[in-house]
């Protein structure tokens, strides 16, 4: 049976038309569904097996990216949102989503404490919103959202992706293999902090964390947008050499394998 | 100019894949001092031009926009009166489905022995209002004109050409002509280029010129048959794509990368 999947709206949120349409393309069966029918109890999250929180500009980031949403889903669904990060389920938060796992405290979730926040994720270095293709490295053999994965070419668009957390959270992450992804150059050699290779100076260049049992993931760039051949930054220069090698030219993106990921995790 | 906007716009969708047969355009006036004679006149032919163009290539407007006021009335710091006004500009907008997205073909030549062709053909006298004669300080009195009838047999091969996946990098000249859009286009690939000129025209017009209604593309040097029997009459063979970062123009031009994309990238003067 396929698992459903179901995608918060509302308030700003902008992205889980083509969120839903990786799901789709990957296995699973989404439903986007406005956070108010789940505060008024017209959709339940038990229902479904995987829980997303797309990208976009909640509260158009009034008072800081992802705050007033994760304040609104606190305030109204703070058990049904905690009993489903216990149980054997999966959660992604894209981007907005990652800010609003971060401000809930579903991510990095230390010793299962689901709820408290550790980490914060701050304005670029930068100064400015980057919106442009960076590289990934998966460095976690835990994380199920990443697996098999090894380097990634992921677009970002974000103004607040500056992950920062305490000294001793960073040592935990490290020492619990809780990291997910970290900016890299190309060859997956590291950003070291180096902008643009890490786009906004998060602290060990992370891109993206999990929970202590990989189920919960947060990610600043957007696997959603790269879900056909022709998103890539640069998929022109790939087509004509795939032309001349006789080759066909493929039609997915490589950003559905994380999808993907999600949907085997119940096969 | 009105044609030249209209043809620019149009050619701008071929470069990249679009159809004459599914093609709209947007019409948007950005005129000044529309109370003065000279300027109402100006506006009468470049609209007269919107009609008789569109009907011509089959383009219907699907929306636009005027604004006939682009003046500033104020004073100086002396105290005197004075009006500041953008020279009457017609802008072109245009739109066009594609039924395949793969076959769109991007601006940057993509390897090294690559072939570049100019297709179209280049009026080296057509440098009235060009960046060039800009450049000279002098403002010149032949300026493009636009052949439709001859536009849309090319246009339509380019789209053939296209189909067939016989091109792999297009850009059309616009401002700085055949000069500018090379170089561009050497920017974009960080490939060089080894160009020679025909001989027949002065090289400064013909790179210069901004003769509406052409393309520079390259090509795998496999494809050469097929598309020189295609465009036949209407290409110009200039060069290679080179894997060394120099762009060089027999007899004219021996430079690099880097010099290139500085010029290319640094602010307007007083700026």
């Amino acid at each position: 049976m396929k698992p459903k999947v179901i995608i918060l709206t509302g308030y700003g949120i902008n992205s889980e038309e083509e969120t839903a349409f990786a799901f789709n393309q990957t296995g699973s069966e989404s439903e986007i569904v406005h956070i108010n029918d789940l505060i008024d109890g017209h959709k339940k999250l038990e229902d479904y097996q995987i829980f997303c929180l797309p990208g976009g500009f909640s509260y158009s980031d009034d008072t800081g990216s992802g705050i007033a949403i994760a304040n609104k889903l606190h305030n109204n669904l703070k058990e049904q949102i905690l009993n489903f990060a216990k149980s054997d389920k999966l959660v992604l938060g894209i981007c907005n989503g990652f800010q609003m796992l971060a401000n809930l405290g579903l991510v990095p979730g230390l010793d299962g404490n689901y709820g408290e926040r550790t980490i914060a994720l701050m304005h670029n270095n930068t100064t400015r919103h980057q919106c442009r293709w960076i590289h990934m490295k998966s460095t976690s053999q835990k994380c199920i959202w990443t697996k098999d994965i090894e380097i990634m070419h992921l677009p970002i668009s974000h103004g607040e992706g500056n992950f920062y957390c305490e000294s001793n959270i960073l040592k935990r992450l490290q020492d619990q293999d809780q990291i997910a992804f970290t900016y890299c150059h190309p060859d997956g050699s590291p950003a070291k902090g180096e902008i643009p290779t890490n786009p906004n100076g998060a602290l060990a260049d992370i891109g993206a964390i999990c929970d202590e049992s990989g189920r919960i993931f947060g990610i600043m760039p957007h696997p959603e947008r790269f879900n056909s051949f022709t998103n890539e930054d640069g998929w022109e220069l790939k087509k004509e050499a795939l032309i001349r090698e006789g080759k066909e030219i493929p039609t997915k993106g490589a950003g559905l394998k994380i999808f993907e990921n999600a949907s085997t995790y119940f096969s | 100019m009105a044609a030249a906007s209209i043809d620019g716009a149009i050619r701008n969708i071929i470069a990249v894949g679009g159809s004459l047969d599914h093609l709209a355009i947007m019409d948007n006036f950005c005129w000044c001092s529309a109370d003065e004679s000279q300027r109402l006149g100006e506006l009468k032919d470049a609209a007269k031009a919107c009609y008789d163009y569109a009907v011509k290539y089959g383009t219907p407007y699907i929306s636009g926009k005027d604004s006939m006021f682009n003046d500033f009335k104020g004073f100086n710091a002396k105290g005197e009166a004075i009006k500041i006004s953008v020279p009457p500009t017609l802008l072109i907008s245009s739109i066009s489905v594609m039924p395949d997205v793969t076959k769109a073909v991007s601006l940057d030549p993509k390897f090294a022995e690559d072939l570049i062709y100019i297709l179209g053909e280049t009026n080296e006298e057509e440098l009235g209002g060009s960046e060039y004669f800009a450049m000279h300080k002098a403002l010149g009195n032949k300026i493009p004109k636009v052949d439709a009838d001859k536009a849309i047999t090319l246009y339509k091969k380019f789209e053939q050409a296209t189909d067939q996946r016989l091109i792999s990098s297009a850009l059309s000249p616009t401002y700085g002509g055949l000069g500018l859009t090379l170089a561009k286009k050497a920017i974009a690939a960080q490939l060089g280029m080894d160009l020679k000129l025909p001989k027949t025209q002065r090289a400064d017009h013909f790179l210069f010129s901004e003769s509406a209604s052409r393309f520079v593309v390259t090509i795998a040097p496999n494809n050469k048959e097929k598309f020189e029997k295609l465009f036949s009459g209407d290409f110009t063979a200039i060069g290679t794509i080179t894997e060394s970062p120099e762009f060089k123009i027999e007899g004219i031009i021996d430079t690099d990368l880097k010099t290139l994309e500085k010029a290319y990238k640094k602010t307007f003067k007083d700026f």
